[in-house]
């Protein structure tokens, strides 16, 4: 590998990802660095909501207007990345109807097509809902997948000759008269520490693009939100579901696959890495979400998480839910003069192309390339295809994953963990949180692969733990049960607990 | 989904205990199983807007709909719920469409056939018949006789009030339980009439036709409603009746309607146990019987009160019998395709009653009764039909 | 009708419960919401495994460490249980296990280790006479996996074995070639073992892995019915030894002994009444007059002059873990608890405090207030995974505190007649 190419991209999720496919696309060499796996910011940690823009049209039309341009290119570049379930809003006797009024007339502003409905026809579809709907509107909404999004981006540019280096965390710049001319690295997992340099350095480190500008001596003030969300065992509505009412706690159920994200809360908190949910937290949720959906509280879930939303805080703006989702695009050289570097922040998942489209002319721009943008006309394709595989294949039944399936997700993988492994193919992530397929996955790739056995006991035992970290903040009811059917497996039938410690020989 | 359905799909933890109690499993290894195609596949199958079905659905098929996946699940998980449900939904061979429709609509033969009894048995042996019957799908083996006989019942007026209902098999191919039933409730003092309602649905049910089967269902909840308003209990002597307007019924028709059926609904033994009467003496027992239970009243949840009788008046030993399924499933053992498997899985039955040595087997559901004489060569009685003989003979 | 016992639950200690009253001669029903977990259990009975809490050296004799907690850790059940009705249970299960055609064997002076699925040893008091075999003096072993199995991973298994007995074991895969279109679990293939060609292919194949004088280890998938034939058969043919390793569920040694348990017991008159909640009690003067089940949205009322609740603990719904409270399912018992409900770590010897949750009894195993002691029922014995104050999975104690306090609540449920102490 060479060590200089043209740009550097730090981040790994859905715009930094979008940055190196849009930079490869035009010809320019980069490099992106994530310091975890890809989409394990942000762009793993929300609610999967491809938005049509309606939840933005009241209080920031712009985004909106974003939001809907973009939602209908990506349906048509990324089908394997995204479900398109459709939307509804619903408003309950509850609610201000005035405010539904405001929100058609925004829709129509935006250009987002909505559908009335009636609340019997509806329910006739959406049998969860609660009866007291009183407004029902359907929207392009659409469900996405972050993970697969963002391996899908890095697909495409590695075919274009961009390359991707994961467990990679930037450790600092090398400035030279106050222009970047290289990034040092190091990688988390052996420690080593490189440099390589370059002629550019996109930011897209999200929630973390505060602290990489630090890096560089910048200041970058992002507020992180932390939102919770929580997944429910089942498809709950067929439809992303929203509340017709300005945004708020709880408002949004999105169908993802075989399980239902629900979400979100917006709490300043002091950490871009506060990922966790609380039990309180989940419960305040799941009493505002019970206002849509009676039987919410009977229902199975089957763990909760967090996400922190990047919120970019001008001097004096607004903060939380009252900021704008909108993005911004900072080349720091207006701000202090440093050449080589341009950061980006705030925005949304869904409007990650054209982020990237803008931060990509810029800096091509500055690079002196004036070959176009052709992200939304190009497909992109999932590293690990779900279709196709056939019963009897199967290794975890709850997410029909396959052995091809994991031997795909591997591929040129030195070294990975079964949670790189799920975010590609969903393994694990079913009603059980891979009590069964766990154990299967360790022993085949053992021997696929031919693993030393205590790096299978070690990809073995985090990925439990990482899956019980999950649940903890849901662990009641059916979870609880679960959860204690796992520990009968792994510790009194398999007795891996005491497996590696050395105190235990015979 | 998802109107939180008691002890739905979320309750399963995958622990497979389902997958052991199934006899189709145990005899048929490419059945995936009640986990796989209950609650798994439902899930699965809500993931895909509940629209399009997978491929390994047409297994369901071979879904005997004995609800021992039921009874076993140590979370209350109910497999067969999903199962009849998509079920329904699947498009098999048009052929074996047909097949399932004439053998669903076994209440219409019934009716025609014990008109003129004599006939129809003669016909269900002639070859033509036979060869055409193949040509369908339907098995080659012996069918029910088809009987007539007129039930004699007192008029007098009384407090206690029952309506009995025989169901098809009792109706046309058996009218004896008719009788028997009839005078052990009113030798309990009940005043009794027969119902006048048709097929519970149950034969429609496991052959898919879940929309006709519901609109039978409503017709009846309404007949037995009208009754019920008027004191009457509702007792039936076929378990899989007995199962059906306990529980099908509340899945079909979901409300407070079949709940007020369901709770009117008795198996004979049943309210003689509750009611604690006892109009038998016990004079001559029997020295030796096989009781076995059929699956669909181990499902209702009330024990084995027609064996708790037997044993206490009329059987020296009684072999009860509750670990093996017959087999038969209603119309599935008249499968032409499901005939082999339908005897596979009565094998340990019939091998256990071979065994014992016993001259009598004794069993409350009219197509287990076939199936074991079929499957053994053993004379199979309804347990009515047993106990009227120990009727007090004070009236 | 009125029975003398009424046993909640179909677990391993409901069995046990319902064999102690029966041996007494009394009338028992068993009434349970399913089949119990013994089917996903690993078919082993593990009395003490590791002294709790953070041993990490397994127990080599567990009745002397089982003296040692009974004095040292008096909230534990084995306390409640006493040394004596641990061996009694002991004797009785063995002395059962004959006749029902599935014998076990085993000292409760010493453990043997067993391997496990993933290659680690557990400590285990009692098993299948089939499994008495010495995994760590044996000659040379051969762990072999059977290839349609997605449960079982020979060469994974062997390495860590290897590590632990120091010594090289060597692995190997066999192909049965089924083509059944699914995937198999233990249950299918011990279905598919049960036939005489596909029993045939596996020695055959068995045969070019060369293992004759060797310790075969392989997933238990033997057979379900009839594994004793195949086992001997396996043996006399290649002239070797085998040992059954247990599953992930549904597993196969489980079955067999839940089968053969309820088999047995159903012939010694036992009845059972399987597939409903006991969602019904009325309780009187601190005694339980019935129960009942309800069907069908109607009660079915079962009548004793004696109960064991064997209902489980949280896997098995005896307790229901709430968002703020852990609620026992029949009786609404009180719970004992601690505040932590959970610890970080997955994987500690120390154990999860939710597991410590539970019914606190008296050496009556009568349910008691956890704060005055007091009696809340008295014709109520309570046995299994209900009970308070362990982590069965990290001592491996689960089936053992089944087996022995169940056989204590059907013994004092059959003398029947208790008040307080």
């Amino acid at each position: 590998m060479t060590n200089k190419v043209q740009v550097v991209v730090i981040g790994g999720g859905a715009t930094g990802t979008g940055i190196l496919r849009d930079l490869a696309l035009r010809g320019i060499d980069s490099l992106l660095v994530e310091q975890n796996d890809l989409a394990t910011g942000t762009s793993g940690r929300f609610h999967g909501l491809l938005h049509s823009g309606a939840r933005y049209v009241v209080k920031d039309l712009h985004s909106a207007e974003e939001c809907i341009q973009e939602n209908i290119i990506l349906k048509e570049i990324a089908p394997d990345c995204i479900e398109d379930t459709g939307g509804m809003f619903i408003a309950t006797k509850n609610d201000d109807l005035s405010y539904v009024n405001q929100w058609l007339e925004g829709c129509e502003k935006a250009g987002i097509n909505t559908g009335e409905v009636s609340a019997q026809e509806l329910l006739k579809e959406e049998p969860a809902l609660t009866p007291d709907i009183v407004k029902a509107y359907y929207v392009p909404d659409a469900a996405v997948d972050g993970f697969t999004l963002a391996a899908a981006n890095v697909l495409s540019a590695n075919k274009a000759g961009a390359q991707v280096k994961t467990y990679t965390k930037v450790v600092g710049f090398k400035l030279e008269q106050n222009k970047v001319r290289g990034v040092y690295l190091q990688n988390k997992r052996t420690g080593k520490e490189e440099l390589v340099g370059c002629d550019y350095v996109i930011n897209a480190g999200g929630a973390w693009a505060g602290q990489i500008a630090a890096l560089a001596g910048q200041n970058i003030n992002i507020s992180p939100d932390k939102g919770v969300l929580v997944i429910f065992n089942h498809r709950i509505t067929n439809r992303v579901l929203n509340h017709l009412r300005p945004p708020g706690d709880g408002d949004i159920f999105v169908p993802h696959g075989s399980v239902t994200v629900f979400g979100t809360t917006s709490r300043l908190t002091s950490s871009p890495d506060d990922n966790e949910a609380t039990r309180g937290e989940v419960l305040e949720l799941l009493a505002e979400g019970s206002n849509l959906v009676p039987d919410l509280k009977e229902m199975r879930l089957i763990r909760a998480f967090a996400g922190v939303r990047p919120i970019y805080q001008p001097e004096g703006g607004e903060v939380g839910r009252e900021a704008t989702r909108d993005f911004t695009l900072i080349d720091h050289s207006r701000f202090t003069g440093l050449q080589g570097m341009v950061s980006v922040v705030g925005g949304k998942l869904t409007t990650f192309r054209l982020m990237a489209k803008v931060a990509v002319d810029m800096v091509a721009g500055r690079l002196g390339i004036d070959k176009p943008c052709i992200t939304h006309l190009e497909k992109i394709y999932a590293p690990v295809p779900r279709n196709g595989a056939k019963p009897g294949e199967y290794l975890c039944q709850c997410e029909m994953v396959t052995k091809k399936m994991l031997d795909q997700a591997v591929l040129e993988k030195e070294q990975f963990s079964l949670s790189d492994v799920r975010r590609l193919t969903r393994l694990g992530m079913g009603p059980c949180q891979g009590t069964f397929c766990t154990f299967r996955a360790a022993g085949y790739y053992h021997e696929s692969r031919g693993l030393k056995v205590k790096a299978a006991n070690k990809l073995l035992k985090d990925h439990i733990e990482e899956r019980w970290k999950g649940s903890k903040a849901v662990l009641w009811g059916q979870q609880a049960q679960e959860a204690q059917l796992t520990r009968g497996i792994y510790l009194g039938l398999l007795n891996l607990e005491r497996l590696d410690s050395d105190r235990h020989d015979v | 989904m998802s109107k939180g359905d008691e002890r739905n799909l979320d309750h399963c933890l995958k622990c497979s205990t389902c997958h052991t109690q199934c006899p189709v499993v145990a005899n048929y290894l490419a059945f995936p199983g009640p986990k796989q195609l209950g609650p798994e596949l439902e899930r699965l199958r809500l993931a895909r807007g509940g629209k399009a079905p997978f491929e390994i659905d047409e297994a369901l098929n071979y879904c005997t709909n004995c609800k021992r996946c039921d009874i076993a699940c140590p979370h209350g998980v109910k497999p067969s719920y999903y199962n009849i449900k998509n079920k329904a939904k699947l498009k098999g061979k048009s052929l074996n469409k047909f097949r399932d429709w004439i053998l669903a609509h076994n209440v219409w033969w019934g009716k025609i056939g014990s008109q003129i009894p004599s006939l129809t048995n003669f016909g269900l042996k002639f070859p033509l018949t036979r060869l055409s019957m193949g040509l369908v799908g339907v098995a080659n083996r012996h069918f029910p006789k088809y009987e007539k006989k007129k039930v004699i019942i007192s008029k007098e007026k009384k407090e206690k009030k029952a309506l009995y209902y025989a169901g098809c098999y009792a109706s046309y191919n058996e009218p004896q339980i008719i009788q028997a039933a009839v005078n052990i409730l009113e030798a309990c003092g009940y005043q009794v009439e027969l119902a006048p309602a048709a097929c519970c649905g149950t034969p429609m049910v496991s052959n898919g036709l879940l929309e006709e089967a519901g609109k039978l269902a409503e017709k009846n909840t309404d007949i037995f409603l009208k009754y019920i308003q008027q004191g009457f209990k509702i007792i039936t002597t076929c378990s899989s009746c007995g199962l059906a307007l306990k529980e099908e019924y509340a899945h079909m028709l979901p409300g407070e309607k079949s709940n007020r059926l369901r709770k009117n609904i008795w198996d004979l033994f049943e309210i003689l146990d509750e009611e604690g009467i006892l109009p038998f003496s016990s004079s001559q027992k029997i020295a030796k019987a096989y009781y076995h239970v059929p699956c669909h009243l181990k499902a209702q949840g009330i024990g084995v009160p027609a064996a708790n009788l037997l044993k206490a008046i009329a059987i020296k030993e009684l072999i009860i019998e509750d670990s093996y399924c017959c087999g038969i499933s209603g119309t599935y053992g008249f499968k032409k395709e499901k005939y082999a498997l339908s005897m596979a899985i009565g094998g340990p039955l019939f091998q256990d009653i071979k065994e014992s040595q016993v001259p009598l087997v004794i069993t409350d559901c009219g197509t287990c009764k076939l199936q074991i004489e079929h499957g053994t060569g053993v004379t199979v009685n309804h347990p009515a039909v047993i106990l009227e003989n120990y009727l007090k003979k004070t009236q | 009708m009125m029975y003398d016992v009424v046993v909640i639950g179909a677990g391993l200690a409901g069995f046990s419960a319902a064999l102690a009253a029966s041996e007494s001669g009394k009338k028992v029903i068993v009434v349970a919401q399913g089949m119990g977990n013994l089917y996903s259990a690993s078919g082993y009975i593990d009395f003490l495994g590791y002294y709790p809490t953070t041993s990490s050296k397994p127990v080599l004799n567990p009745g002397k460490a089982l003296e040692q907690l009974i004095v040292e850790k008096t909230d534990h059940p084995y306390a409640r249980i006493g040394k004596e009705n641990i061996s009694r249970s002991f004797a009785a299960f063995i002395k059962a296990s004959r006749e029902m055609g599935l014998p076990y064997t085993g000292s409760l002076e010493t453990n043997l280790l067993m391997p496990t699925a993933v290659g680690a040893l557990v400590p285990t008091t009692l098993y299948p006479q089939s499994a008495e075999k010495d995994v760590v003096f044996s000659r040379e072993i051969v762990v072999v996996g059977i290839k349609e199995l997605v449960d079982f991973y020979p060469a994974y298994a062997a390495e860590n074995l290897e590590r632990q007995l120091g010594r090289k074991i060597r692995s190997v895969w066999v192909d049965l070639g089924l083509n059944v279109g699914r995937e198999l679990n233990s249950y299918d293939l011990a279905l598919t073992l049960e036939k005489p060609d596909i029993r045939n292919r596996l020695i055959l194949k068995l045969k070019e892995a060369d293992v004759q004088n060797k310790l075969v280890l392989i997933p238990a998938v033997l057979g379900v019915n009839r594994w004793q034939e195949v086992i001997s058969e396996i043996e006399e043919k290649l002239q070797c030894q085998v040992l059954e390793i247990p599953t992930l569920p549904p597993s196969v040694m489980g079955y067999r002994l839940a089968q053969s348990f309820k088999l047995y017991l159903k012939k010694k008159g036992v009845e059972f009444i399987i597939g409903f909640p006991v969602s019904y009690v009325k309780c009187t003067d601190r005694r339980c007059e019935e129960v009942g089940i309800i069907a069908n949205e109607r009660v079915k009322k079962i009548k004793g002059y004696n109960y064991c609740l064997a209902t489980g603990g949280i896997l098995g719904e005896g307790l229901k873990v709430l968002p703020d409270e852990i609620k026992e399912q029949v009786f609404n018992l009180p719970i004992k608890k601690s505040k932590e409900q959970l610890l970080n770590d997955f994987f500690n010897s120390e154990g999860q405090p939710l597991s410590h949750a539970g019914v606190m009894v008296n050496d009556n195993l009568q349910p008691v207030n956890p704060q005055t002691q007091a009696v809340i029922l008295t014709n109520v014995f309570v046995a299994g995974a209900t009970l308070a104050s362990y982590d069965p999975f990290v001592e491996k104690s689960g089936n053992g505190v089944a087996l022995a306090s169940g056989y204590k609540a059907g013994v004092l449920a059959a003398k029947g007649g208790f008040s307080d102490e």
